[in-house]
């Protein structure tokens, strides 16, 4: 559920998006201010997890935008900023500012109404606070299209039909993002999709790519691919062509933008397309729900939408011109992420890294002198407030070795470090080969002398390495040194975890008995054992 | 003739059902202020223009018809 809350009248855009979300709207006019203050206000129920501040820029001006635009804006900036600090189990997300600028203003004069948006968009910039483009989507359909004189004199509703439509589809897109829909793949043809022409026949030289003109528009397609690569989308080839012909645009046209680099897995092969993409689904480790295919033949997008119905195949635009535009609602359809990840931007390094490791494991000769020769060191520790986003994160990606498969938002994993019966780790890997980042996430729930485990999950990038047993134990001695003396785990199937069905068995628990059809639970008494791994415990 | 067929086609698009020329406020269960105000929305966008002042007179599919005239 979210709630919608905004100095005008909201609720013609409530009812729209009531078709697809619960909305709740504070009863009165211009009540956001109050509600937010008020800690008995229906705003902080549970089922809310976002709420929504909708800011019509105007309405905090009334008598136009004038020099002291920071001291009428101060007010709101920091109630906005105590309320988040305040909630951490809320999503807050705040509308920018549009204003559009005194018509009395002299051509050389000053433009108090632009310094306003931009001062509100960058004081709530530093707040971290996910921000609604309104002055975006205004600029994309133009003002007059966006806003409606008659509504706003008639009812204090600033938006136009098509204004409020625009507004739906992107809190939608908002709430897509809040809950960690995101796919992690984009997987792309060459010919035609990266660049014009063929460049098995028509040469790294005859293909269209440049930095103006014509071949600008493929330019401009890879500059949306590498932002969104920048952003943690791991990016794909799968192409038909001879590898060394597909490699020579990348080689030798400067003009390219995407490097071989950038690229986890390079499918250039006669093979058909759906069985390269099911095979970069399974080497990258994910799901074929989490990928994106981007083919310019629309018998390749048929024939990998009929064998793998579970990857997203968008419909490729007619006119080349369109094609920025189109990646760009690619992008934004798929790949909207709620934040910027640390370890996003590092994902690609570490995936391409992953090669390296696999040339290693193959000079040693039994698998415990490899895992010595890793140096592998974990840091464990209990979950801090910065590390939230990745925990909240981690439970809606991770579908192998996880064995309940709960997912929670930024907001509930906030909640639980507020309640005293959770205790949350999160363990970060690294070998000499670089950092995994914080892979693996626990959480208990503790009940007097007994700890149920609610969530165990890893990264299966770390699987086969003696890093779930590394964490077990570390988990078990610190709630033993707390007074547990039962642990319980719990094992809940699902189409993906079946790599997990035999942990706690392989961790030395007692099956107790099956809560659910398809659920088990398991337990384990004081003293916990210890198992021995090669890797280094906090140090 | 075309005018009247496409402002009954809007009306009952934004009220989730088919009006005919002799639906009211009063015979269409969930025909409230604010669907009203969402009516005079999608006709604005359609070309024909509610004048401000009416809108709050607006209690039937006759009223829209006549105060919705054509741009």
């Amino acid at each position: 559920m979210i709630a919608l809350l905004s100095n005008v009248t909201i609720e013609s855009l409530a009812s729209r998006l009531k078709n697809d979300v619960d909305v709740f709207i504070p009863p009165g006019f211009d009540s956001w201010r109050s509600e937010l203050l008020n800690p008995s206000s229906a705003l902080w129920r549970d089922e809310i997890k976002t709420i929504y501040v909708i800011l019509h820029g105007e309405a905090f001006f009334p008598a136009g935008v004038r020099e002291d635009f920071a001291e009428v804006l101060s007010g709101p900036l920091a109630l906005l900023s105590r309320v988040q600090a305040e909630r951490p189990d809320k999503l807050f997300v705040v509308s920018t500012l549009d204003i559009p600028p005194s018509p009395a203003m002299p051509l050389a004069g000053k433009n108090f109404a632009a310094r306003a948006a931009f001062y509100w968009r960058e004081e709530l910039e530093k707040m971290d606070v996910p921000l609604l483009d309104l002055v975006n989507l205004a600029a994309e359909a133009g003002r007059e299209h966006f806003y409606s004189a008659k509504m706003w004199y008639f009812g204090s509703l600033p938006f136009s039909q098509r204004g409020e439509i625009l507004l739906t589809r992107e809190i939608l897109r908002f709430e897509k993002a809040a809950r960690g829909e995101r796919k992690k793949c984009l997987i792309l043809d060459l010919d035609n999709t990266l660049w014009g022409g063929v460049v098995g026949e028509d040469g790294a030289e005859g293909i269209s790519i440049s930095s103006y003109g014509m071949g600008s528009r493929y330019r401009d397609v890879q500059r949306i691919v590498k932002e969104l690569a920048e952003q943690g989308v791991l990016l794909a080839v799968s192409s038909k062509n001879n590898l060394e012909d597909a490699l020579l645009p990348f080689r030798e046209r400067p003009e390219m933008l995407l490097r071989e680099e950038d690229f986890v897995k390079f499918k250039a092969d006669w093979n058909p397309k759906p069985g390269n993409i099911a095979a970069i689904a399974r080497e990258l480790n994910i799901g074929p729900d989490s990928l994106v295919f981007i083919d310019d033949n629309p018998l390749e997008r048929e024939a990998v939408k009929t064998a793998l119905p579970e990857v997203a195949v968008p419909d490729f635009p007619h006119d080349t011109s369109s094609l920025p535009a189109f990646m760009a609602e690619v992008a934004k359809t798929y790949f909207t992420a709620l934040r910027t990840g640390g370890e996003d931007r590092e994902k690609t390094v570490m995936y391409r890294t992953e090669s390296e490791r696999e040339a290693v494991r193959a000079a040693h000769a039994t698998l415990d002198d490899y895992l010595e020769s890793l140096d592998m060191k974990l840091d464990i520790h209990r979950l801090r407030e910065d590390e939230i986003a990745r925990a909240a994160q981690l439970t809606q990606k991770t579908n192998q070795f996880n064995l309940t498969t709960r997912r929670y938002t930024e907001a509930d994993i906030a909640a639980m470090m507020e309640n005293d019966e959770y205790r949350v780790w999160i363990a970060d890997l690294r070998d000499r080969f670089g950092g995994y980042g914080r892979i693996c996430l626990v959480i208990a729930r503790v009940d007097l002398s007994a700890a149920i485990i609610d969530t165990f999950l890893m990264s299966c990038r770390v699987m086969g390495r003696g890093v779930e047993d590394a964490v077990m134990s570390f988990v078990e001695r610190s709630l033993f040194e707390e007074g547990i003396t039962t642990i319980r785990g719990l094992y809940v199937p699902t189409a993906k975890n079946e790599p997990v069905r035999d942990f706690w068995n392989k961790m030395g628990y007692i099956e107790e008995g099956a809560p659910g059809p398809d659920e088990t639970t398991w337990a384990a008494g004081a003293p916990f054992k210890e198992r021995s791994t090669k890797i280094c415990l906090n140090c | 003739m075309q005018h009247i067929a496409s402002i009954i086609n809007i009306v009952s698009e934004i009220l989730g059902e088919p009006v005919s020329e002799e639906s009211s406020a009063e015979s269409v269960a969930g025909w409230d202020s604010l669907k009203t105000l969402q009516i005079v929305m999608a006709l604005d966008e359609a070309g024909y223009e509610v004048p401000l002042e009416k809108i709050a007179e607006i209690k039937s599919v006759q009223d829209i018809l006549s105060f919705g005239g054509a741009r």
